[in-house]
């Protein structure tokens, strides 16, 4: 007997995953649930190896489905030299990646640890209060230039601490750091508001005077008190710059590094919803995508670029769509969430480990 | 591409906080309150308000007793103690030393200063340094030689045979083109897999640079013809250019940069770019004139741990009057940041880079002629700037022109003007002199850019004018 999914509350994996196909397919969504229901008939797993094991059927059924539902003959090519089948197809499979996709996302979700989880939310507490605490030396007098108090600038990441989860996967900590000082582990480029993730590529004291001492001008590395933004490369942590897509482009040459060394390392960029309207970012995610680097990218929509409203901004629905004029899969999660943060960006890396090179 | 939606619940930064808010928030664990003079949008700031990650994500840790009681209490304490160690640590801790500011700019070499040039002390030790660097005509003319194309080919086999992290990234580099002048093309069965096509980004082209080299590889980019190097700029003076001063990060990567006018190719083929990067500290600039030099002056850059531009003159590929004997195994690097003086005498100096070297050369042999004994030194490197190569031919011959097929305002002659008649003043007979191209665009018509362009005859005639005057 089937369920109507319409009429069904959903709750659990189907109720997550259900917001998911909503979001990104929505056409596909009576589909896309049904094959869910066939392939764990009764009870929603909620474990990694459950949700795992019933992927290969939710696969074959939604596929099946899919395809069920048979195009008209006398279709003309969709462009030339595209059959209607063959475009038919390509998008049939795009729906399955992304859907099996998203139950792979709950399944690493459920593999998080509860360490890797107490980890996140003390890195979370350590962004805030350094966050605080540059806020202290604004608004106080501790850090003198002479006669003037010299406050720093105060760029802060309050209400954007989660994004300490996108590492938790990711290579990195002092393992990765080679006697000589060379980072072997992947590596991010965060924005200045990213802190968190910096924090957790080096969750240390260190990392705490690095991200403090850049903005308050003292001497120390690695910035020496020629620049304020964060960041600690013998880390894996590129340096942000004011422009905003300069680290976008630096971490597509370090893909294409990790690329050529055949290392499996992969390199991430995070930039705001202002910064990806610039030309640069086009420029690294397209030509990431077209050579199959491994790079990850990341919007952070925050709302405010600055003062700017996101409709002023970008007329796009979701930023994640534009992941498709690029060719990569795109979606859009709570920027709060650090479990589904965790989630996706540890299911980037590795399907990312699974893209053939180009021909 | 993920994406993640959440909200800023601050400021830009300090000074946007009360104007975003409406009221400067205290330090605290919990969000501030936003009041109506704010030009933060109120109904979206509460929506997230209740979103707090850390207090969400506690209280669902809690709920499923994964953190303890008290543990949160004890996490903050312990966060903020970390943070306020670190915090006074910093405000101890010293100012950087201000002769630093001139440090770190390129690798190995000494911090820059500024140097009171009319101290006596240093005026009366350089005043006497006005013997000529030693003659370097390079290897000769030979019409059965090697073209200037064919030593930029060998140069970039020469590298990629000798690092296995080197490898080429530009516009119709691959498969089997081989570049714009299918200068390439003979590498491309060799070195297929590492000559590398880009999308048509110059950005990207610069970015990928930057970002391989830091990572430890030795890229080799290309910008399509120097005049598309706009589209890159910021990659080139914010980025490349940076990197090592803002943090200490090595960017050792060559890009390659055809330019030049004298073949009616028009306002975007033929510009002289070289000046917008020369006031840019933290790019080289190199600009050889003959095929040796363009051969061994790769390799030096190839070598350099620093970003280095290299300027190939394109109306130098195939001209034969320059053809040289070049060997069959790389040469010996000619280092960056010195001048070669290609003919010495003690009349004038001519001083150039680039294909008006050769100009340059042509003149200084009509002068010769007449008993008109020119120095001609060819700069090769724009940046470094070997600065007492240009000083030593201004003391010796005591009259300097400057030829360069650049347009003349705020460019590289006007520069060496400065340089010279501020160090050599009380060695100069004459003004210096400099010919350079019209402040124009570059036109396309064959009489018009032969108009725009300066010409041999001009050339000739400041040089006459400059010995008599």
């Amino acid at each position: 007997m089937r369920r109507s999914p319409e009429l069904e509350k959903l709750t659990g994996l189907a109720s997550r995953f259900g917001a998911f196909v909503a979001e990104r397919h929505p056409l596909a969504l009576a589909d896309a649930l049904e094959a869910l229901e066939a392939a764990a008939p009764g009870r929603m797993p909620s474990d990694e190896h459950g949700i795992d094991a019933l992927r290969p059927a939710f696969r074959r059924e939604l596929d099946r489905r899919l395809r069920a539902r048979a195009a008209p003959t006398g279709l003309p090519d969709t462009t030339p030299r595209t059959t209607a089948e063959t475009r038919l197809g390509q998008a049939y499979a795009e729906v399955v990646d992304a859907c099996d996709g998203s139950l792979r996302r709950a399944a690493i979700e459920a593999s998080l640890t509860s360490d890797e989880r107490r980890e996140i939310l003390r890195g979370m507490m350590l962004t805030r209060a350094a966050d605080n605490r540059l806020k202290t030396f604004f608004a106080g007098s501790e850090v003198r230039y002479g006669t003037a108090a010299f406050q720093g600038k105060g760029f802060r990441s309050l209400g954007q601490e989660a994004i300490y989860a996108a590492a938790v996967r990711l290579r990195r900590g002092g393992g990765y750091r080679g006697a000589d000082g060379d980072w072997r582990g992947d590596m991010v480029a965060p924005m200045i508001r990213d802190l968190g993730v910096a924090f957790a590529m080096r969750h240390e004291p260190d990392s705490v005077r690095m991200a403090l001492n850049a903005q308050m001008a003292k001497a120390g590395p690695p910035f020496e008190g020629k620049d304020l933004h964060i960041g600690d490369f013998s880390w894996g942590i590129l340096p942000p710059a004011a422009p905003l897509a300069i680290s976008t482009l630096t971490i597509a040459g370090i893909a294409m590094a990790f690329a050529r060394e055949g290392s499996g390392r992969v390199a991430l960029s995070f930039i705001g919803e202002g910064g990806c309207s610039l030309g640069e970012w086009h420029e690294a995610i397209n030509l990431c995508a077209a050579r199959r680097l491994p790079a990850i990218f990341c919007i952070q929509n925050n709302q405010t670029a600055l003062s700017t409203p996101v409709a002023d901004q970008s007329a796009a629905r979701v930023f994640a769509d534009k992941a498709a004029g690029y060719g990569v899969p795109g979606l859009t999660v709570d920027g709060t969430d650090p479990d589904q943060i965790a989630a996706a960006f540890a299911w980037a890396v590795e399907r990312r480990a699974r893209v053939p090179d180009p021909p | 591409l993920i994406e993640l939606v959440s909200m800023r619940m601050c400021g830009h930064a300090h000074h946007d906080d009360m104007l975003y808010l409406g009221r400067d928030p205290h330090p605290s664990w919990e969000y501030p309150t936003a009041s109506d003079q704010g030009y933060v949008d109120r109904e979206l700031y509460d929506y997230w308000s209740r979103r707090d990650p850390i207090a969400t994500y506690a209280a669902r840790l809690e709920g499923e007793g994964i953190v303890k009681a008290g543990e949160l209490e004890q996490w903050r304490r312990d966060a903020e103690h970390v943070v306020e160690e670190q915090a006074r640590a910093i405000v101890a801790a010293p100012w950087p030393d201000p002769r630093t500011a001139g440090a770190g700019v390129f690798a190995g070499e000494a911090p820059r200063a500024q140097i009171e040039v009319l101290d006596p002390a240093i005026r009366l030790k350089t005043q006497t340094e006005d013997v000529l660097p030693p003659l370097e005509p390079g290897p000769p003319i030979d019409l059965k030689g090697r073209t200037f194309l064919d030593a930029v080919t060998l140069a970039i086999g020469d590298a990629l045979r000798a690092d296995p992290r080197v490898f080429v990234y530009g516009e119709d580099v691959a498969g089997k083109y081989g570049n714009a002048f299918l200068l390439l093309r003979p590498l491309l069965p060799v070195f297929g897999d590492r000559i590398i096509n880009s999308p048509v980004a110059e950005s990207g082209v610069l970015g990928v640079c930057i970002g391989a080299a830091l990572a430890g590889q030795r890229p080799i980019g290309e910008i399509q013809f120097n005049d598309f190097i706009a589209t890159g700029f910021n990659q080139l003076v914010n980025n490349a250019a940076k990197t090592r001063y803002r943090w200490g990060g090595a960017v050792p990567m060559v890009v390659r940069m055809p330019f030049g006018g004298l073949r009616h190719a028009g306002p975007y083929h033929s510009q002289n770019t070289e000046p917008w990067f020369y006031r840019t500290p933290g790019l080289k600039i190199v600009v050889p004139s003959t095929p040796h030099d363009a051969r061994a002056l790769f390799a030096s850059a190839v070598a350099d741990p620093d970003p280095v531009l290299y300027y190939e003159h394109i109306a130098l590929y195939r001209d034969p009057r320059i053809k040289q004997a070049l060997a069959d195994g790389p040469p010996a690097p000619v280092p960056l940041g010195r001048a070669a003086l290609r003919r010495a005498g003690g009349d004038l100096a001519i001083i150039s880079y680039g294909a008006y070297v050769h100009i340059a050369m042509r003149v200084a042999a009509r002068l010769a002629a007449d008993r008109i004994e020119a120095s001609v030194l060819d700069l090769r490197s724009l940046a470094p700037l070997d600065r007492a190569a240009v000083l030593a031919a201004a003391r010796h011959c005591h009259r300097v022109l400057i030829v360069h097929e650049d347009s003349r305002t705020g460019g590289i002659g006007e520069s060496l003007a400065a340089i010279i008649q501020e160090e050599a003043f009380e060695a100069l007979d004459a003004p210096v002199r400099i010919v350079g191209a019209l402040d124009t665009p570059v036109p396309y018509s064959p009489p018009l850019e032969e108009f725009f362009l300066p010409s041999e005859a001009q050339v000739e005639r400041a040089a006459r004018l400059l010995a008599e005057y």
